[in-house]
C-alpha cells in the first residue's frame, strides 16, 4: 500500500480539481487548523467539516477505493489512541469517551484533509507549491530526490530480495533472516552512496553550483481565488460565527 | 588541419586508494570529428570523459578550443562540454523530465520563457512531445537515455561526450540511439565497448587498457585488427567477425 500516489494510477483523474497547488496548500493548512481548534462537543461543526471535505472528494473524482486503501493507515493510530486512553487514562468513563471521541474525529478529518491535497495533486506539483510558499531548499530538494529515487531504491530492494530467494533452499532460523536483511539493507546504503557520487557528478556537469533552481509554470488565476474566498467564507462562518 | 577542439597533454589520474585510473594519457581532437575510446572494463575510459570538463581534477592538461580547464572558467567549459552519463538514472534526477532538461539551462542563467520554449522544441526535435510532465522513472531504458541526450543538447554543446550510450539497449531502440546520434552535426567523444555503434559512429579511435592508451588511429585500421582487439578483451564488429 503507497501513501504517496504513483503517477501511473490515473493521472487524469488527479487534474479533476483543477486549483493552484498553492492554493490548495494554503486552504487545507486553514482548514486542519480549524479542525483542531473546533471543541469536542461541537458536532454540528465536524458534521459541516465532514459534508465539506466530502464535497472535494466527489467534485475531484477521486475513486473511493483509493480513499478507503489510503484509511486503513489510520486504524492503528485509533486503536493506539483507543487503547492509551482507556488503559492508562484515569479519568471517568464518560470523559474517556470523550477523549477518544475529540481525538478520533479530529484525526480523521485531519487525514482526510491530508488524503485530499495528496490524491488530487500530481505529486511534483505539490512540491512546487511548498517551493512556491518558501519552503526551506533543503526540505525540498530532499522530497524532490525521494520522489525520484523512492521508485529506483524500492526495485533494487526488490532485485536484491529475489536474489536471495534464489539462493535460499530451506526456511531459515530468524537470526539468519535477520542478519541476511542487516547485510542487504547495507549493499543498498552503499549503492546509494555510490549513485549519489555519480548524481553529484551529472549535476555539476550541468552548471550545478550548490542550489537547485526549478522553472515555475503555475499561475494563480480567477477561479484560484474564487474557490480560496468561498472556502475561507465558510470556515469563518462554521468555524467562528456557527 | 582543423583546429584543435580537445587537446590533452600527460594526463594522470589516481583515486583516493592510489589506484591509477589513468597514466600519460595524450591525444587531440578537431573540430566536427568523432572520437571512439574503447577498452575492456576498468580500462579508464569513464575517467577520461570525467576530465573533459572539469567533472575530476586533473594532473595534465586538458584544452577545449584552447582554453585549460580552470576554477575560473568551469562554466563556460561545462556549457561547451556536455556529458551523457552511462546510466541515465544518474543523469536524470528531477521528478519530471521538464525539469531535467531545465536543469541545465537553469543553472546557466537562461531566461525563464526562453527556457520553456526551448526545452518543448527540444523534446519535439527528439521525438519526445507531451514527455514534460513524465516522471523519468516510469520510462522505458531507451526513452530515458534519449532523455539524457536531450537533458545536454538543450545547452547547445560544441562537443558531445558519451559514455557507453548503447549499453543495455534492445537492438530497436539501439539502432534507433545509434541514427540519433549519427544526425547530430557536434565533435563527438564515445566511450563505449561496442564494436558495431563505434564503427558506425566514430572516424578515429583510442584503444584503451589499464589506464593507458595502447592504440590509437582511424576506426577503418584498428577495428579491423582483429589481434589487438582480442589482445585487449575486444572483439571484431559483427560485420567484420565471418
Amino acid at each position: 500500500m503507497n501513501l504517496i500516489h504513483s503517477e501511473t494510477d490515473n493521472p487524469d483523474s488527479l487534474n479533476q480539481l483543477n486549483i493552484d497547488p498553492r492554493i490548495k496548500i494554503i486552504s487545507m493548512t486553514a482548514f486542519i487548523l480549524v479542525i483542531g481548534l473546533t471543541p469536542t462537543t461541537a458536532y454540528f461543526k465536524f458534521l459541516l467539516y465532514f459534508c465539506a471535505i466530502t464535497a472535494f472528494f466527489v467534485w475531484s473524482k477521486i475513486h473511493i477505493k483509493k480513499l478507503i486503501s489510503r484509511l486503513f493507515f489510520l486504524i492503528p493510530l485509533l486503536a493506539f489512541l483507543g487503547i492509551s486512553v482507556f488503559v492508562f487514562g484515569n479519568q471517568s468513563t464518560s470523559e474517556k469517551i470523550n477523549i477518544l471521541w475529540n481525538l478520533s474525529v479530529k484525526s480523521i478529518l485531519i487525514f482526510l484533509c491530508i488524503a485530499f491535497l495528496i490524491l488530487s495533486t500530481r505529486f511534483f506539483h505539490l512540491i512546487k507549491g511548498f517551493e512556491l510558499l518558501k519552503t526551506p531548499s533543503v526540505v525540498i530538494s530532499v522530497l524532490t530526490f525521494a520522489y525520484r529515487y523512492i521508485f529506483l531504491f524500492s526495485d533494487e530492494a526488490q532485485r536484491m530480495k529475489r536474489a536471495n530467494k534464489s539462493r535460499t533452499f530451506k526456511k531459515q532460523k530468524l537470526i539468519k533472516e535477520i542478519k541476511t536483511l542487516v547485510s542487504m539493507v547495507s549493499h543498498l546504503f552503499l549503492r546509494a552512496f555510490e549513485r549519489t557520487e555519480n548524481i553529484y557528478a551529472a549535476m555539476l556537469s550541468r552548471g550545478f553550483d550548490r542550489k537547485i533552481e526549478t522553472l515555475t509554470l503555475f499561475e494563480i488565476h480567477k477561479k484560484d481565488w474564487f474557490f480560496f474566498s468561498v472556502f475561507l467564507i465558510y470556515l469563518i462562518a462554521v468555524g467562528v460565527v456557527l | 588541419m582543423k583546429k584543435a577542439a580537445v587537446k590533452v597533454t600527460g594526463l594522470n589520474f589516481s583515486y583516493p586508494d592510489k589506484t591509477k585510473a589513468l597514466e600519460n594519457i595524450n591525444f587531440s581532437l578537431g573540430e566536427g570529428e568523432s572520437l571512439g575510446i574503447i577498452g575492456p572494463n576498468g580500462a579508464g575510459k569513464s575517467t577520461l570523459l570525467l576530465h573533459l570538463n572539469g567533472v575530476l581534477k586533473q594532473d595534465g592538461s586538458v584544452q577545449i578550443f584552447g582554453e585549460s580547464i580552470k576554477k575560473q572558467n568551469i562554466k563556460t567549459i561545462r556549457k561547451k562540454v556536455g556529458v551523457v552519463f552511462q546510466d541515465p538514472n544518474d543523469q536524470l534526477f528531477m521528478p519530471t523530465v521538464f525539469d531535467d532538461v531545465a536543469f541545465g539551462p537553469l543553472n546557466l542563467g537562461m531566461d525563464g520563457d526562453q527556457i520553456e520554449k526551448n526545452v518543448k522544441n527540444i523534446l519535439i526535435e527528439m521525438g519526445l512531445p507531451g514527455y514534460e510532465e513524465k516522471n523519468p522513472s516510469h520510462l522505458s531504458l531507451g526513452e530515458r537515455k534519449k532523455v539524457s541526450l536531450v537533458t545536454v543538447l538543450v545547452l547547445k554543446p560544441q562537443i558531445l561526450v558519451l559514455d557507453e550510450p548503447t549499453a543495455n539497449l534492445d537492438p530497436g531502440s539501439k539502432k534507433s540511439f545509434i541514427n540519433t546520434l549519427k544526425n547530430i552535426q557536434k565533435t563527438k567523444i564515445i566511450a563505449s565497448h561496442d564494436m558495431d555503434s563505434i564503427f558506425y559512429l566514430c572516424g578515429r579511435i583510442i584503444l584503451m587498457n589499464k589506464g593507458k592508451i595502447v592504440a590509437q588511429g582511424k576506426a577503418t585500421h584498428i577495428l579491423r585488427d582483429k589481434n589487438l582487439l582480442e589482445a585487449n578483451n575486444l572483439e571484431l564488429p559483427s560485420h567484420l567477425r565471418s
